[in-house]
Protein backbone atom coordinates (compact mmCIF):
# COMPACT_ATOMS: atom_id res chain seq x y z
CA UNK A 1 0.00 0.00 0.00
CA UNK A 2 2.75 2.16 1.35
CA UNK A 3 4.46 1.76 -2.50
CA UNK A 4 1.64 3.04 -4.21
CA UNK A 5 1.09 6.00 -2.17
CA UNK A 6 4.58 6.81 -2.92
CA UNK A 7 3.46 6.79 -6.65
CA UNK A 8 0.79 8.38 -6.05
CA UNK A 9 2.53 11.31 -4.54
CA UNK A 10 5.48 11.08 -6.79
CA UNK A 11 2.33 11.70 -10.01
CA UNK A 12 0.91 14.73 -7.38
CA UNK A 13 4.66 16.38 -7.59
CA UNK A 14 4.91 15.95 -4.03
CA UNK A 15 8.18 14.47 -2.42
CA UNK A 16 7.96 11.04 -1.73
CA UNK A 17 10.51 11.21 0.96
CA UNK A 18 7.64 12.87 3.14
CA UNK A 19 6.03 9.61 3.23
CA UNK A 20 8.34 6.76 5.64
CA UNK A 21 8.04 3.01 6.44
CA UNK A 22 10.43 1.75 8.79
CA UNK A 23 10.24 -1.42 10.63
CA UNK A 24 11.34 -0.89 14.39
CA UNK A 25 11.21 -4.03 17.09
CA UNK A 26 9.64 -2.39 20.45
CA UNK A 27 13.12 -3.43 22.14
CA UNK A 28 14.83 -1.15 19.61
CA UNK A 29 14.44 2.01 21.20
CA UNK A 30 17.64 3.60 20.09
CA UNK A 31 17.02 2.92 17.00
CA UNK A 32 13.70 4.07 16.73
CA UNK A 33 14.56 7.72 18.35
CA UNK A 34 17.25 7.55 15.77
CA UNK A 35 14.85 7.12 12.68
CA UNK A 36 12.32 9.82 14.47
CA UNK A 37 15.31 12.35 15.00
CA UNK A 38 16.38 11.96 10.91
CA UNK A 39 12.74 12.23 10.08
CA UNK A 40 12.06 15.24 11.69
CA UNK A 41 15.88 16.70 10.07
CA UNK A 42 14.75 15.41 6.65
CA UNK A 43 10.70 16.92 6.98
CA UNK A 44 12.60 20.39 8.26
CA UNK A 45 15.15 20.64 5.05
CA UNK A 46 11.98 19.65 2.63
CA UNK A 47 9.99 22.43 4.30
CA UNK A 48 5.99 22.81 3.75
CA UNK A 49 3.96 20.38 2.69
CA UNK A 50 2.78 21.30 -1.01
CA UNK A 51 -0.44 19.81 -0.78
CA UNK A 52 -1.09 21.99 2.68
CA UNK A 53 -3.78 25.24 1.65
CA UNK A 54 -2.55 27.46 4.02
CA UNK A 55 -0.99 28.09 6.64
CA UNK A 56 0.08 25.06 8.62
CA UNK A 57 2.36 23.48 10.42
CA UNK A 58 6.10 24.70 9.18
CA UNK A 59 8.66 23.28 11.52
CA UNK A 60 11.22 25.73 12.14
CA UNK A 61 14.78 25.25 12.57
CA UNK A 62 15.75 24.52 16.12
CA UNK A 63 18.88 24.72 18.26
CA UNK A 64 20.11 21.27 18.34
CA UNK A 65 21.63 22.33 22.07
CA UNK A 66 18.01 22.86 23.29
CA UNK A 67 15.91 20.48 21.71
CA UNK B 1 -34.00 21.79 -13.23
CA UNK B 2 -38.31 21.63 -13.61
CA UNK B 3 -40.26 19.11 -13.47
CA UNK B 4 -43.85 20.31 -14.19
CA UNK B 5 -47.03 19.17 -13.00
CA UNK B 6 -47.91 17.61 -16.74
CA UNK B 7 -44.69 15.83 -16.63
CA UNK B 8 -45.50 14.35 -12.99
CA UNK B 9 -49.08 13.24 -13.83
CA UNK B 10 -47.96 11.22 -16.43
CA UNK B 11 -44.75 10.05 -14.49
CA UNK B 12 -47.56 8.95 -11.98
CA UNK B 13 -49.21 6.78 -14.55
CA UNK B 14 -45.95 5.24 -16.32
CA UNK B 15 -43.43 2.77 -14.69
CA UNK B 16 -41.03 2.64 -18.04
CA UNK B 17 -37.90 3.86 -15.55
CA UNK B 18 -38.47 1.46 -13.01
CA UNK B 19 -39.52 -1.30 -15.97
CA UNK B 20 -36.03 -0.46 -17.63
CA UNK B 21 -33.91 0.59 -14.48
CA UNK B 22 -30.78 -2.20 -13.97
CA UNK B 23 -30.59 -1.31 -10.53
CA UNK B 24 -34.15 -2.51 -9.70
CA UNK B 25 -33.87 -5.77 -11.78
CA UNK B 26 -30.91 -6.38 -8.68
CA UNK B 27 -32.71 -4.27 -5.88
CA UNK B 28 -36.92 -4.51 -5.89
CA UNK B 29 -36.84 -1.98 -3.52
CA UNK B 30 -35.21 0.81 -5.90
CA UNK B 31 -37.62 2.28 -7.76
CA UNK B 32 -36.45 5.65 -10.09
CA UNK B 33 -40.70 6.38 -10.05
CA UNK B 34 -41.32 6.23 -6.46
CA UNK B 35 -38.90 8.65 -5.69
CA UNK B 36 -40.14 11.14 -7.89
CA UNK B 37 -43.17 10.28 -6.34
CA UNK B 38 -41.75 11.04 -2.95
CA UNK B 39 -39.81 13.61 -3.52
CA UNK B 40 -42.56 15.85 -5.75
CA UNK B 41 -45.53 14.21 -4.93
CA UNK B 42 -45.64 13.15 -0.90
CA UNK B 43 -43.26 15.87 -0.35
CA UNK B 44 -41.10 13.12 1.75
CA UNK B 45 -37.92 14.86 2.47
CA UNK B 46 -36.30 11.54 4.29
CA UNK B 47 -35.55 11.10 0.14
CA UNK B 48 -32.32 12.98 0.94
CA UNK B 49 -31.48 10.31 3.92
CA UNK B 50 -32.46 7.49 1.36
CA UNK B 51 -29.55 5.29 0.11
CA UNK B 52 -31.30 4.35 -2.58
CA UNK B 53 -30.14 7.87 -3.78
CA UNK B 54 -26.39 6.75 -4.50
CA UNK B 55 -27.28 3.28 -5.54
CA UNK B 56 -28.47 4.92 -9.14
CA UNK B 57 -26.21 4.64 -11.62
CA UNK B 58 -26.89 7.81 -13.73
CA UNK B 59 -27.03 5.34 -16.90
CA UNK B 60 -29.86 7.19 -18.18
CA UNK B 61 -31.40 3.59 -19.20
CA UNK B 62 -34.64 5.11 -18.18
CA UNK B 63 -34.12 9.10 -19.38
CA UNK B 64 -33.56 7.68 -23.26
CA UNK B 65 -37.15 5.74 -22.87
CA UNK B 66 -39.23 7.95 -20.73
CA UNK B 67 -42.18 9.48 -22.24
CA UNK B 68 -42.78 12.51 -19.78
CA UNK B 69 -38.79 13.42 -20.69
CA UNK B 70 -37.86 13.69 -17.26
CA UNK B 71 -33.87 13.28 -16.64
CA UNK B 72 -33.58 10.83 -13.76
CA UNK B 73 -30.33 11.15 -13.44
CA UNK B 74 -30.02 14.69 -13.18
CA UNK B 75 -32.63 14.88 -10.95
CA UNK B 76 -30.52 11.96 -8.58
CA UNK B 77 -27.37 14.41 -9.38
CA UNK B 78 -29.34 17.56 -7.87
CA UNK B 79 -30.74 15.63 -4.99
CA UNK B 80 -27.09 14.20 -4.02
CA UNK B 81 -25.89 17.48 -3.48
CA UNK B 82 -28.51 17.92 -1.10
CA UNK B 83 -27.91 14.31 0.60
CA UNK B 84 -24.02 15.33 0.97
CA UNK B 85 -25.48 18.42 2.74
CA UNK B 86 -27.58 16.47 5.17
CA UNK B 87 -24.81 13.94 5.83
CA UNK B 88 -26.37 11.21 3.54
CA UNK B 89 -22.70 10.16 1.96
CA UNK B 90 -22.16 7.32 -0.52
CA UNK B 91 -19.75 4.04 -0.06
CA UNK B 92 -16.56 4.75 -1.55
CA UNK B 93 -14.72 2.18 -3.74
CA UNK B 94 -11.09 1.66 -3.04
CA UNK B 95 -10.99 3.34 0.25
CA UNK B 96 -12.02 6.94 -1.24
CA UNK B 97 -8.34 6.90 -2.64
CA UNK B 98 -9.52 8.22 -6.22
CA UNK B 99 -11.54 10.67 -4.29
CA UNK B 100 -9.20 11.77 -2.09
CA UNK B 101 -6.85 11.91 -5.45
CA UNK B 102 -9.25 14.22 -7.07
CA UNK B 103 -9.30 16.47 -4.23
CA UNK B 104 -5.77 17.07 -4.26
CA UNK B 105 -5.62 18.10 -7.83
CA UNK B 106 -7.90 20.94 -7.11
CA UNK B 107 -4.86 23.16 -5.10
CA UNK B 108 -2.36 24.77 -6.36
CA UNK B 109 0.48 21.34 -7.59
CA UNK B 110 2.59 20.60 -9.77
CA UNK B 111 2.01 16.76 -11.10
CA UNK B 112 3.96 14.77 -13.02
CA UNK B 113 1.22 13.21 -14.78
CA UNK B 114 2.48 12.68 -18.21
CA UNK B 115 6.23 10.62 -17.45
CA UNK B 116 4.64 7.97 -18.87
CA UNK B 117 3.91 10.09 -22.52
CA UNK B 118 7.91 10.31 -22.66
CA UNK B 119 8.35 6.30 -23.22
CA UNK B 120 4.99 6.10 -25.60
CA UNK B 121 5.55 8.48 -28.02
CA UNK B 122 5.59 12.21 -29.35
CA UNK B 123 4.09 14.96 -28.02
CA UNK B 124 3.89 19.25 -27.32
CA UNK B 125 3.41 21.96 -25.24
CA UNK B 126 1.62 24.11 -27.37
CA UNK B 127 -0.28 23.35 -30.61
CA UNK B 128 -4.06 23.21 -32.30
CA UNK B 129 -4.56 19.64 -30.65
CA UNK B 130 -4.36 18.92 -27.07
CA UNK B 131 -4.86 15.66 -25.74
CA UNK B 132 -6.87 15.62 -22.23
CA UNK B 133 -5.76 12.32 -21.22
CA UNK B 134 -7.62 12.19 -17.67
CA UNK B 135 -7.28 10.36 -14.57
CA UNK B 136 -5.52 6.49 -16.09
CA UNK B 137 -2.10 7.82 -14.43
CA UNK B 138 -3.72 7.69 -11.03
CA UNK B 139 -5.63 4.39 -12.04
CA UNK B 140 -2.35 2.62 -13.29
CA UNK B 141 -1.39 2.89 -9.82
CA UNK B 142 -4.17 2.62 -7.12
CA UNK B 143 -6.07 -0.07 -9.29
CA UNK B 144 -5.43 -3.50 -9.35
CA UNK B 145 -2.90 -4.94 -12.10
CA UNK B 146 -4.11 -5.89 -15.25
CA UNK B 147 -7.19 -3.84 -15.65
CA UNK B 148 -5.53 -1.65 -18.49
CA UNK B 149 -5.86 1.50 -16.93
CA UNK B 150 -2.71 3.25 -18.55
CA UNK B 151 -3.09 1.31 -21.91
CA UNK B 152 -5.37 4.01 -22.97
CA UNK B 153 -3.56 6.96 -23.37
CA UNK B 154 -0.80 5.36 -24.44
CA UNK B 155 -2.41 4.32 -27.28
CA UNK B 156 -4.10 7.24 -28.35
CA UNK B 157 -1.12 8.74 -28.06
CA UNK B 158 0.82 6.51 -30.81
CA UNK B 159 -2.25 6.72 -32.94
CA UNK B 160 -2.38 10.49 -32.96
CA UNK B 161 1.51 9.96 -33.96
CA UNK B 162 0.67 7.22 -36.64
CA UNK B 163 -1.65 10.17 -37.46
CA UNK B 164 1.20 12.48 -37.89
CA UNK B 165 -0.31 14.51 -35.16
CA UNK B 166 1.98 15.43 -32.32
CA UNK B 167 -0.74 16.31 -29.64
CA UNK B 168 -0.43 18.44 -26.70
CA UNK B 169 -0.08 17.12 -23.10
CA UNK B 170 0.10 19.07 -19.98
CA UNK B 171 1.02 18.31 -16.36
CA UNK B 172 -1.25 20.89 -15.10
CA UNK B 173 -4.56 19.26 -16.15
CA UNK B 174 -6.30 18.16 -13.72
CA UNK B 175 -9.43 15.69 -13.21
CA UNK B 176 -12.16 16.59 -15.21
CA UNK B 177 -14.79 16.99 -11.95
CA UNK B 178 -16.89 13.95 -13.68
CA UNK B 179 -17.56 11.76 -10.84
CA UNK B 180 -17.25 14.88 -8.18
CA UNK B 181 -19.91 16.97 -10.10
CA UNK B 182 -22.13 13.13 -10.11
CA UNK B 183 -21.53 12.64 -6.48
CA UNK B 184 -23.21 15.99 -5.35
CA UNK B 185 -20.10 17.93 -5.25
CA UNK B 186 -20.85 20.66 -7.82
CA UNK B 187 -18.39 22.86 -5.98
CA UNK B 188 -15.03 20.65 -6.53
CA UNK B 189 -16.09 20.11 -10.40
CA UNK B 190 -15.82 23.83 -10.69
CA UNK B 191 -13.14 24.12 -8.44
CA UNK B 192 -10.91 21.57 -10.99
CA UNK B 193 -11.99 22.88 -14.52
CA UNK B 194 -11.35 26.25 -13.84
CA UNK B 195 -7.58 24.97 -13.48
CA UNK B 196 -8.14 23.14 -16.75
CA UNK B 197 -9.93 26.00 -18.82
CA UNK B 198 -6.71 28.20 -17.75
CA UNK B 199 -4.04 25.10 -18.50
CA UNK B 200 -5.66 24.53 -22.35
CA UNK B 201 -6.61 28.28 -22.94
CA UNK B 202 -2.85 28.27 -22.39
CA UNK B 203 -1.75 25.79 -24.71
CA UNK B 204 -3.52 27.69 -27.97
CA UNK B 205 -5.09 24.80 -28.78
CA UNK B 206 -8.44 24.86 -30.91
CA UNK B 207 -9.31 21.41 -30.83
CA UNK B 208 -9.93 19.30 -27.35
CA UNK B 209 -9.51 15.10 -27.98
CA UNK B 210 -11.20 13.10 -24.94
CA UNK B 211 -10.30 9.47 -24.77
CA UNK B 212 -12.61 8.99 -21.59
CA UNK B 213 -16.24 9.34 -22.75
CA UNK B 214 -17.00 11.39 -19.00
CA UNK B 215 -14.21 13.86 -19.27
CA UNK B 216 -16.07 14.49 -22.92
CA UNK B 217 -19.38 14.68 -21.61
CA UNK B 218 -18.36 17.15 -18.60
CA UNK B 219 -17.22 19.46 -20.96
CA UNK B 220 -19.24 18.82 -24.17
CA UNK B 221 -22.49 18.89 -21.93
CA UNK B 222 -21.64 20.28 -18.41
CA UNK B 223 -19.18 23.21 -18.76
CA UNK B 224 -20.81 25.21 -20.95
CA UNK B 225 -24.15 25.26 -18.09
CA UNK B 226 -21.43 26.60 -15.94
CA UNK B 227 -18.39 28.42 -17.88
CA UNK B 228 -20.56 29.52 -21.17
CA UNK B 229 -19.28 28.45 -24.47
CA UNK B 230 -15.72 27.17 -24.73
CA UNK B 231 -13.39 28.55 -26.78
CA UNK B 232 -12.42 24.86 -28.32
CA UNK B 233 -13.61 22.05 -29.89
CA UNK B 234 -14.77 19.17 -28.22
CA UNK B 235 -14.49 15.67 -29.67
CA UNK B 236 -14.49 12.10 -28.27
CA UNK B 237 -11.07 10.17 -29.77
CA UNK B 238 -13.13 7.80 -31.69
CA UNK B 239 -15.33 11.05 -33.36
CA UNK B 240 -11.79 12.69 -34.18
CA UNK B 241 -10.25 9.55 -35.79
CA UNK B 242 -13.90 8.41 -37.56
CA UNK B 243 -13.37 11.62 -39.12
CA UNK B 244 -9.92 11.49 -39.48
CA UNK B 245 -8.59 7.79 -39.98
CA UNK B 246 -10.40 6.39 -43.24
CA UNK B 247 -8.24 9.36 -45.27
CA UNK B 248 -5.10 9.16 -43.49
CA UNK B 249 -3.59 6.27 -45.24
CA UNK B 250 -3.31 4.08 -42.59
CA UNK B 251 -3.80 0.25 -43.33
CA UNK B 252 -5.40 -2.21 -41.21
CA UNK B 253 -4.27 -5.99 -40.79
CA UNK B 254 -7.07 -8.61 -41.43
CA UNK B 255 -8.44 -10.14 -38.30
CA UNK B 256 -6.87 -13.54 -37.10
CA UNK B 257 -10.40 -14.90 -35.45
CA UNK B 258 -7.87 -18.20 -34.74
CA UNK B 259 -11.18 -19.55 -32.77
CA UNK B 260 -11.19 -16.06 -30.33
CA UNK B 261 -14.53 -15.89 -31.09
CA UNK B 262 -16.16 -12.87 -32.35
CA UNK B 263 -15.46 -8.95 -31.18
CA UNK B 264 -18.33 -7.18 -29.77
CA UNK B 265 -18.72 -3.53 -28.42
CA UNK B 266 -19.69 -2.17 -25.25
CA UNK B 267 -21.76 0.82 -26.02
CA UNK B 268 -20.36 3.17 -22.41
CA UNK B 269 -23.24 5.00 -20.78
CA UNK B 270 -21.89 8.31 -20.93
CA UNK B 271 -20.76 8.19 -24.94
CA UNK B 272 -24.10 6.47 -25.87
CA UNK B 273 -27.58 7.41 -24.10
CA UNK B 274 -25.65 10.76 -22.38
CA UNK B 275 -23.69 12.12 -25.83
CA UNK B 276 -25.21 10.05 -29.07
CA UNK B 277 -21.99 8.55 -29.91
CA UNK B 278 -22.78 5.16 -31.13
CA UNK B 279 -22.12 4.63 -34.98
CA UNK B 280 -18.04 6.63 -34.69
CA UNK B 281 -16.53 3.50 -32.79
CA UNK B 282 -18.63 0.88 -34.79
CA UNK B 283 -17.48 2.42 -37.83
CA UNK B 284 -13.62 2.28 -36.60
CA UNK B 285 -13.87 -1.06 -35.40
CA UNK B 286 -15.26 -1.84 -39.21
CA UNK B 287 -11.89 -0.77 -40.65
CA UNK B 288 -10.33 -3.66 -39.88
CA UNK B 289 -10.70 -6.05 -42.38
CA UNK B 290 -12.54 -9.74 -41.59
CA UNK B 291 -14.02 -8.62 -38.49
CA UNK B 292 -15.89 -11.35 -36.97
CA UNK B 293 -18.31 -8.30 -35.52
CA UNK B 294 -21.06 -9.44 -33.42
CA UNK B 295 -23.61 -7.17 -31.47
CA UNK B 296 -24.57 -7.99 -28.25
CA UNK B 297 -28.75 -7.78 -27.27
CA UNK B 298 -28.53 -5.03 -25.30
CA UNK B 299 -26.74 -2.36 -27.89
CA UNK B 300 -27.12 1.32 -28.90
CA UNK B 301 -29.98 3.11 -26.73
CA UNK B 302 -30.16 -0.57 -25.07
CA UNK B 303 -26.90 -1.20 -23.85
CA UNK B 304 -26.05 -2.15 -20.47
CA UNK B 305 -23.65 -0.10 -17.96
CA UNK B 306 -20.65 -1.62 -16.95
CA UNK B 307 -21.99 -1.91 -13.22
CA UNK B 308 -20.42 1.43 -11.31
CA UNK B 309 -19.87 5.02 -11.69
CA UNK B 310 -18.22 7.38 -9.77
CA UNK B 311 -15.83 5.56 -8.01
CA UNK B 312 -18.65 4.33 -5.36
CA UNK B 313 -21.33 2.04 -4.44
CA UNK B 314 -19.47 -0.96 -5.92
CA UNK B 315 -22.02 -4.10 -4.45
CA UNK B 316 -22.40 -7.49 -5.40
CA UNK B 317 -25.42 -5.57 -7.75
CA UNK B 318 -22.20 -3.92 -9.69
CA UNK B 319 -20.87 -7.22 -10.19
CA UNK B 320 -24.28 -8.76 -10.90
CA UNK B 321 -24.25 -7.03 -13.72
CA UNK B 322 -21.31 -7.09 -14.88
CA UNK B 323 -21.16 -10.69 -14.89
CA UNK B 324 -24.80 -10.67 -16.56
CA UNK B 325 -23.04 -8.70 -19.02
CA UNK B 326 -19.88 -11.03 -19.87
CA UNK B 327 -22.97 -13.73 -20.32
CA UNK B 328 -24.14 -11.76 -22.81
CA UNK B 329 -21.19 -11.49 -24.82
CA UNK B 330 -20.17 -14.60 -24.84
CA UNK B 331 -23.88 -15.82 -25.63
CA UNK B 332 -23.40 -14.19 -28.66
CA UNK B 333 -20.39 -15.67 -29.97
CA UNK B 334 -18.06 -13.03 -28.59
CA UNK B 335 -14.74 -13.84 -27.45
CA UNK B 336 -13.68 -10.26 -27.79
CA UNK B 337 -14.89 -6.88 -25.85
CA UNK B 338 -14.25 -3.85 -27.00
CA UNK B 339 -15.24 -0.38 -25.34
CA UNK B 340 -14.18 2.92 -25.85
CA UNK B 341 -14.39 3.91 -21.47
CA UNK B 342 -11.41 3.38 -19.49
CA UNK B 343 -13.71 2.78 -16.70
CA UNK B 344 -15.65 -0.16 -19.21
CA UNK B 345 -12.54 -1.99 -19.33
CA UNK B 346 -11.22 -2.24 -15.93
CA UNK B 347 -14.79 -2.87 -14.45
CA UNK B 348 -15.19 -5.70 -16.80
CA UNK B 349 -11.87 -6.86 -16.65
CA UNK B 350 -11.85 -6.85 -12.79
CA UNK B 351 -14.89 -8.92 -12.97
CA UNK B 352 -13.73 -11.06 -15.58
CA UNK B 353 -11.05 -12.24 -13.19
CA UNK B 354 -12.39 -13.50 -10.79
CA UNK B 355 -14.27 -15.64 -13.01
CA UNK B 356 -14.32 -18.53 -15.36
CA UNK B 357 -15.17 -16.80 -18.17
CA UNK B 358 -12.23 -16.37 -20.96
CA UNK B 359 -13.02 -12.98 -22.31
CA UNK B 360 -10.36 -10.75 -23.98
CA UNK B 361 -11.68 -6.95 -22.75
CA UNK B 362 -9.67 -4.40 -24.18
CA UNK B 363 -10.50 -0.97 -25.35
CA UNK B 364 -10.66 0.34 -29.03
CA UNK B 365 -7.23 2.64 -28.82
CA UNK B 366 -5.36 -0.38 -28.27
CA UNK B 367 -7.05 -2.94 -30.15
CA UNK B 368 -7.16 -0.38 -33.35
CA UNK B 369 -3.45 -0.17 -32.95
CA UNK B 370 -2.51 -3.72 -32.61
CA UNK B 371 -4.77 -4.12 -35.96
CA UNK B 372 -2.62 -1.25 -37.72
CA UNK B 373 0.18 -2.63 -40.29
Amino acid sequence: MVEETWKVLRLLGVDERYLRLKWVSASEGNVFAKEVRDFTELLRKLGRNPLAESGGNVLEPVDSATA
Amino acid sequence: MVITQEQIDYCMECGVCTGSCPISRMMSNFSPRQMIKRTLMDRDETVLHCHELWSCLTCARCSVRCPAAIDFPEFVRQHREGARKEGNLPQLAHHGTLQAIAALQARNIKQRRTEWAVDAGRFASSGDIFFFIGCAPYFEVVLKPGVGSGEVPRSVLKLLNRMGIEPVISNDERCCGHDALWSGDEEMFRRLNRWNLEVIRGSGAKTVLFSCPEGYTVFKQHMPKVFGELPFEVLHVTEFLARELPGAGITFKPYQENGSGGVTYQDPCRLGRQAGIFDPPRELIGLVPEIPFVEMPRNRENSACCGTTAWMECSSCSKALQLERLQEAQDAGAGTIITACPKCRIHLTCAEQNTEYSLHITDIYAFLLKQME
